[in-house]
Formats: C-alpha cells, structure tokens, sequence
C-alpha cells in the first residue's frame, strides 16, 4: 500500500468528480481499458469522486465522451505537479540545496564533546586532556584517531583506568572509569614501626610482630610508636629489624559541633511558569531574543535537550528548552529538642565515617544550645573503639 | 444460452475432478471478505449501480449485491474490484 502510494506520488495524480446521467458506465469503460481507478466515494446518485493518475486523464477523455459524462479537476498532486507549481520557484530550491550542503559540511566537524562517568576526576580536566590530543569543537572529525586518543588519554591521566571514544555524527561522547588508588604495599624486606594513628587509649593489642612499647590501658598520642620494628632478644642475640605487625585497638573520643534550622523549609508550587529556549548551533549558542529570563526569585527548573539527528548522528544543532517553575518556600517552626536528636544521630553519621573500618560505636552523648539566628548548635561526643594501627617504614 | 451452461458445467466437472480450484478455471467470481470492512471480488463483470449504502455488480449469470454503510470503491480495474466501508449483507440476485 505504501509502494503504491509512493508509485501515485512519482507519476503524479488527479483528484476528479465525474457527473452524468450514469456514472457506473464510466467505471466499468474505464475498468475494461484498463485505467486503474481509486477511491471511487459517491457524492450524489449522478455524480462520484476518484482518484486517477495524470497520465490516464488524457485517456478518459473520449470515455467521458461517449459516456456522456463530464469531469471536473478537483485536486492535482504528486511530484510532475510539484515540480510544475515550483519551476519558477528557483531560489526556493536554491535555498534548501544550500541548507543541505551546509548541513552535509558541517557535519564533518565535530561540534559537541560529551564527558560520562567521571567521579572525582573533574570533567574539564579530562576535556582539557583531550584538547590537547586534539579532540575538541571545531575540528575536523576524521582526523580523531580514536585508538591513539584512549592511549595517550589512559598514559597522561593515571587517574583513568579505562576510556571508550565514541563518534556518532557531529557529537564525541567520552566514556571513562576510574582507577582505585593502590594501596601501599610493604614487601618482606621491608622494616616497619607501627605507629598511633589517633589519639586514644589502648584497649586490646594483637602483636604478630615487633616490640610492644605501650601496655593495655595506657594513654597514646598520634604517631607514637607502638609496636617497634626493631627486635631486642633478652637471650644476648644480636637487635636486628623486622616488619612490626599488630592490631592495636584503642578507644577514641571524638566531638563535633554542628548548627541546625529550628524550622523545616516547605516548598508550593504558585503556579506561575515560565519557559526559555536555547539554541546551539555548531557550537554557537544563543538565545531568540523573545525569551526572557524568569521573573521569579525561588524557582525550580527543569530541561528538555532535543537533539537534531538522523539514524542516530548528531547534525550538530541542539535546541535545549529550560522550564521555570516558581515555588513559595514556608517555615515551619520545629521543637528544639526533637531537632538536637536528629542532628545528633546525622553528626554521629558523619563520625562513623571517619572512623577506622570495623570500629564500634561504645558511647555518645549530645548537648544543644539555641543560637540568636533562629538554629541550635549540637554538640555530640562520642567514644568509638577502633584500630588505630598504621605501618610506617623505618628509614 | 443453454450452449454457456453446459461449457459452464463441464469446466465445473473438470475443475473438481482434477481437484483444481473452481475460479481459475471457470471464470466465477471469486470473494475475499476481510471481517466485514473489506471485500475483494475478483472476475466481476462491470459495476450496475453504486451509493453508499449499496453496491450491485455484474456476475457471470447473476448480481451481486452489497449492503452496508460508507460503502467506497477503493480500487477499480477489469479484474477485480475492492469494496471499503461496513458491509451488512451480501446477497446474489
């Protein structure tokens, strides 16, 4: 049906209403000189409507003729009556040959470069790494070898561990992972002291290696040697080094002191809306100039990017629409008490964090003082038992 | 008149004894009826009225009537002609 269609359009057609005493005659003459007919509709008991190719109208003549019919163009399509209505139309044909070849060159250009997954790497670190292997806006795109690229990008930035270049039409999305730091690894040769990491005091020790210098119970500043790496036998053998190796656990005060609102902030929408749309062509990004930006002082927005592509390629235009909408912030005044108890549980969040993996939670309390500026201060202590062990090599 | 009917007959005999499908060698019409939107009848002789409510065609010997509503002529050729519209009846007079 679709061929057929298409078929219609390239040969081009005839919308007609043939009126007479008996339309039927007309069909069935022109359906047994085989002249293809379609969408015959009934108008009136002597007139009907048909569609028929421009090329067979002239034939229909001598059957209206002798049918005693006549015939009345009611719409004419299709490419030769296109080509017809537009022939001294040039410059419009013009035009769209220019737009398409600008489409077509521009197109070879890269326009648009696309960082994803970066974490703590900074996106304008990686896109300035890049620039410099000659992957930015503006250049030509075939000249990007992507395999050299991901090489020289994993060599210049160790904090990479993997990096995939993609190319679709005018855009360069850059995919990259990063690597773990490696953790510092202490081979057997190597002579170690262990030392405090945080102040505390000792609570249990599991020495597997070295001279314990503090007993259980003892109070320990950071970075004071606990287990030394330097052996002393009491049998008269001579000192020699080794790799101090224990679990020290010790018990660790911390305090915070953090400021909380006495009021939680709710947000309504009024209704009021506005929208801007901004448009970016090969790289050059502007705004028409009926698009203001919106009135409203708390606003919330949401974008809408829509890319101009064909089969999947960027063509280098993108049309980004931003819609503001205004909310109206309420305070609503909360108890000072229930406040201090869940900013005390969200400070004690933030120390459990900090703490040495494995660590246990012994003890912790809180106090709270309400400021002038409408907030509390909550200070929590908290007493967390945990590894404080660090391996530092002996020079 | 009564020469056609005995043609008629024997191509009939020949079809179902050789086990050929009847419209290809007996020039009867043949129907596709697509539930009751399309219909497509094929070795039509020529159309003897048309509106939107009914449709009569020539057959060899007899007519064809189609009832319905919206009825169209979607396609028309000298082999076989396609009916759009909600057909109700279909009848043979």
């Amino acid at each position: 049906m679709v061929f057929e269609k298409i078929l219609r359009f390239l040969r081009g057609y005839m919308v007609i209403s043939v009126t007479g005493k008996f339309p039927e005659r007309f069909l069935n003459v022109c359906a047994n000189k085989g002249i293809f007919l379609s969408n015959v509709t009934y108008l009136s008991e002597n007139s009907v409507r048909l569609t028929i190719s421009t090329r067979a109208y002239c034939e229909v003549e001598q059957i209206l003729e002798k049918t005693s019919c006549r015939a009345n163009v009611l719409f004419e399509g299709g490419l030769p009556a296109f080509a017809r209505k537009y022939k001294k139309r040039i410059w419009l044909f013009l035009g769209a040959l220019i737009f398409f070849s600008a489409l077509i060159i521009m197109n070879l250009f890269v326009w648009e470069i696309e960082i994803e997954g970066c974490e703590k790497v900074l996106p304008k670190t990686v896109e300035e790494n890049l620039a410099s292997l000659g992957v930015k806006t503006g250049v030509l795109r075939f000249t990007i070898d992507q395999q050299h690229v991901k090489n020289e990008m994993l060599i210049k930035m160790p904090e990479l561990s993997w990096i995939w270049v993609d190319n679709k039409g005018s855009k360069i999305t850059v995919n990259v992972r990063e690597s773990v730091p490696k953790p510092e690894i202490y081979d057997y040769g190597d002579y170690c002291n262990i030392v405090a990491a945080k102040d505390g005091i000792i609570d249990s020790v599991i020495v597997k290696g070295g001279t314990l210098m503090f007993d259980v119970g003892d109070t320990v500043l950071k970075n004071d040697i606990l287990v030394s790496g330097l052996m002393i036998s009491e049998r008269g053998i001579e000192p020699r080094f080794l790799q101090a190796e224990a679990e020290i656990y010790a018990r660790v005060w911390y305090e915070q002191t953090k400021n909380f609102p006495l009021f939680e902030e709710k947000t309504t929408d009024t209704g009021r809306k506005s929208k801007k749309r901004i448009i970016k062509i090969f790289g050059l990004e502007f705004t028409p100039f009926w698009y203001k930006n919106p009135e409203f002082k708390n606003y919330t927005i949401e974008k809408d990017v829509k890319e101009l592509t064909v089969f999947g390629r960027f063509l280098g235009v993108k049309i980004t629409t931003e819609k503001y909408i205004e909310y109206e912030k309420e305070q609503i005044p909360l108890n000072e008490e229930s406040v201090a108890e869940a900013g005390a549980k969200e400070i004690l969040t933030e120390m459990e964090n900090e703490t040495a993996m494995g660590a246990t939670l012994e003890d912790y309390s809180f106090s709270y003082v309400k400021n002038d500026d409408n907030t509390v201060s909550v200070t929590v202590v908290s007493e967390f038992v945990e590894n404080i062990a660090r391996k530092v090599r002996i020079e | 008149m009564r020469r056609n009917k005995t043609r008629h007959g024997m191509k009939q005999k020949i079809a179902s004894s050789l086990a050929i499908p009847e419209d290809i060698l007996c020039d009867v019409p043949h129907f596709t009826l697509n539930d009751n939107r399309e219909l497509q009848i094929e070795n039509y002789k020529g159309i003897l009225s048309y509106d939107e409510s009914e449709v009569t065609l020539k057959a060899k010997g007899y007519k064809i009537v189609i009832a319905g509503e919206k009825l169209k002529i979607t396609v028309i050729t000298d082999e076989y002609i396609v009916i759009n519209g909600t057909i109700s009846a279909l009848s043979f007079a």
